[in-house]
């Protein structure tokens, strides 16, 4: 609904994409989905400039203060966890060798392994995703604040 | 409810519904489902129940938010339709009902003058960290906004619990969890409230549950397609009542992600079969519905929704489309109207009942 900045580039890009047979309607790979992602950051980055010049409003200032403090506060949570994460690892390599056989021993040492792995993978896709929603909210947020403005 | 015949696949029966008096409810998809079957068919319903679920439509706030149309709906779905950082990213509840009044327009759900004499609760916790209280305000201004009395809505978002139904159940996670199987113990029957603000004073729960729990095969009601993401079977409560013959009305009860009868835990991307949760026999049995229907004479039916990972589809939790993944064609969905796969399956389950 609310698309009405999207520079050329952007539009003529998605009109090629909403024009295109059904099957190209599939996700896009990392690679393109980074790029666009990308692009977005870069429309942000402009779109915040010209939206401060024209508008230095203190209800807008305070808005983007109180986002970057909520996602100042999401940054903080999941390094907590990915901290409590490590300790918990840390214990469960200190508790093990109390089995009684060699193939016990063995799934212990991957286990850890695959603790290791998983929090790894837990917080880089938390992280993805903290990044993602945050660009496109705020993508949306200052589309709709430049049209107020303007209204 | 007896032992015999627990093994039964059967086909979904017809009773005597009173026509207009069905209601619906859910949680997290379920509640953002619940949303959508509630706009596509009002005239049906009397009211619905919205555990932790965002307006109708929110998903398409920002086209914007990518090159694709699938892309741009589910990001949208994620940061504006369950993670807003500030109120100020949360979805317009003013543009979507506009958008609701022109779909029915179109034809594409009942007319939006039925909505005056819904009843609605709402609930968000405010402890949730998987859909923002910021977001389940917006369903509330939502309903405002399309004519339904202040008076109608209760609105409950002061209590500390998590992303959860919430019961009185100890076995369940304590309130403020955010986790599966998001079914939270915060000492009273989320499920009685919902039921009792919509259809008013309602007979105490029974302990004994003398109706039926049925299983019937869903798929006749999607014939079976894929894209629709719903597993074979659904279930319903049927009270000792209504079996005898007597009046009924019907609940609909839509779980939220990771709540389905076999809901199966994707990990690296494959099903993780070997540890495959009850969850969805809990949200089913567990609840609190089947108790307060069974001394009202409410059927309560259970429709299930599956997941898959990779590939075309991506609902590797289960949860009912609000974002448009079941659409034929990902550039125009059609995931909120009535013509919607998933909202035609419901539908016919609660045509075949008599609702």
């Amino acid at each position: 609904m609310s698309d009405s900045n999207a520079p050329p580039l952007a539009a003529f890009l998605r009109q090629a994409v909403d024009a295109a047979p059904l099957g190209a309607g599939a996700p896009l790979k990392h690679g393109v989905l980074a790029a666009e992602l990308a692009s977005v950051c870069a429309r942000n980055a402009a779109g915040t400039v010209r939206l401060l010049a024209e508008s230095p409003r203190p209800d807008i200032l305070a808005e983007i203060v109180a986002m970057q403090a909520a996602f100042m506060h999401q940054v903080w949570t999941i390094g907590e966890e990915w901290s409590a994460g490590w300790w918990q690892i840390a214990e469960g390599a200190v508790s093990l060798r109390n089995a009684n056989t060699l193939s016990k021993i063995v799934e212990q040492d991957f286990n850890l392994a695959g603790q290791v792995g998983d929090l790894m993978l837990d917080t880089t896709t938390r992280t993805a995703k903290l990044i993602e929603s945050a660009t496109v909210g705020y993508s949306y947020w200052l589309t709709n604040t430049i049209d107020a403005s303007r209204a | 409810m007896g032992g015999e015949g627990q093994g039964k696949i059967e086909p979904l029966p017809t009773f005597d519904v009173r026509p207009g008096e069905s209601s619906i409810s859910g949680l997290s998809s379920g509640a953002f489902m619940a949303v959508q079957v509630h706009l596509a068919h009002s005239a049906r319903f009397l009211g619905a129940g919205i555990i932790a679920g965002g307006p109708y439509r929110c998903a398409e706030s920002f086209r914007g938010a990518g090159f694709l149309a699938a892309d741009a709906y589910t990001r949208s779905a994620m940061a504006i339709g369950m993670t807003p950082l500030i109120p100020a990213m949360a979805p317009d509840a003013g543009r979507l009902a506009a958008l609701a009044r022109e779909t029915a327009h179109h034809g594409g759900i009942d007319p939006v003058r039925h909505l005056a004499r819904q009843r609605l609760y709402i609930f968000t916790g405010s402890a949730d960290r998987v859909v923002y209280s910021d977001v389940v305000a917006r369903t509330r201004d939502f309903y405002l906004a399309l004519g339904v009395p202040e008076a109608h809505i209760e609105y409950r978002g002061d209590l500390a619990a998590g992303h959860a139904i919430i019961t009185d159940n100890p076995e369940d996670s304590p309130l403020d969890a955010n986790r599966p199987p998001y079914i939270n113990d915060g000492g009273f029957m989320q499920s009685h409230e919902i039921l009792r603000h919509i259809h008013g004073p309602l007979n105490p729960p029974t302990d004994r549950l003398a109706g039926r729990l049925i299983r019937f095969d869903q798929r006749e009601f999607f014939g079976g397609e894929p894209r629709a993401s719903m597993s074979r079977f659904g279930y319903a409560y049927i009270p000792s009542g209504v079996l005898a013959g007597g009046p009924a009305r019907v609940h609909i009860v839509l779980h939220g992600c990771k709540q389905g009868y076999n809901y199966v835990n994707f990990i690296r991307g494959l099903p993780d079969i070997s540890n495959q949760p009850p969850y969805g026999n809990r949200f089913i049995t567990t609840t609190g519905y089947n108790a307060i229907a069974e001394s009202n004479d409410i059927i309560v039916l259970y429709p299930q929704a599956e997941g898959s990972d990779g590939g075309a589809m991506q609902n590797p939790d289960g949860c009912w489309d609000w974002w448009g993944y079941s659409s034929p064609d990902p550039r125009n969905p059609d995931y909120y109207s009535k013509r919607a796969i998933q909202i035609e399956a419901i539908q016919a389950m609660l045509a075949r009942l008599g609702g």
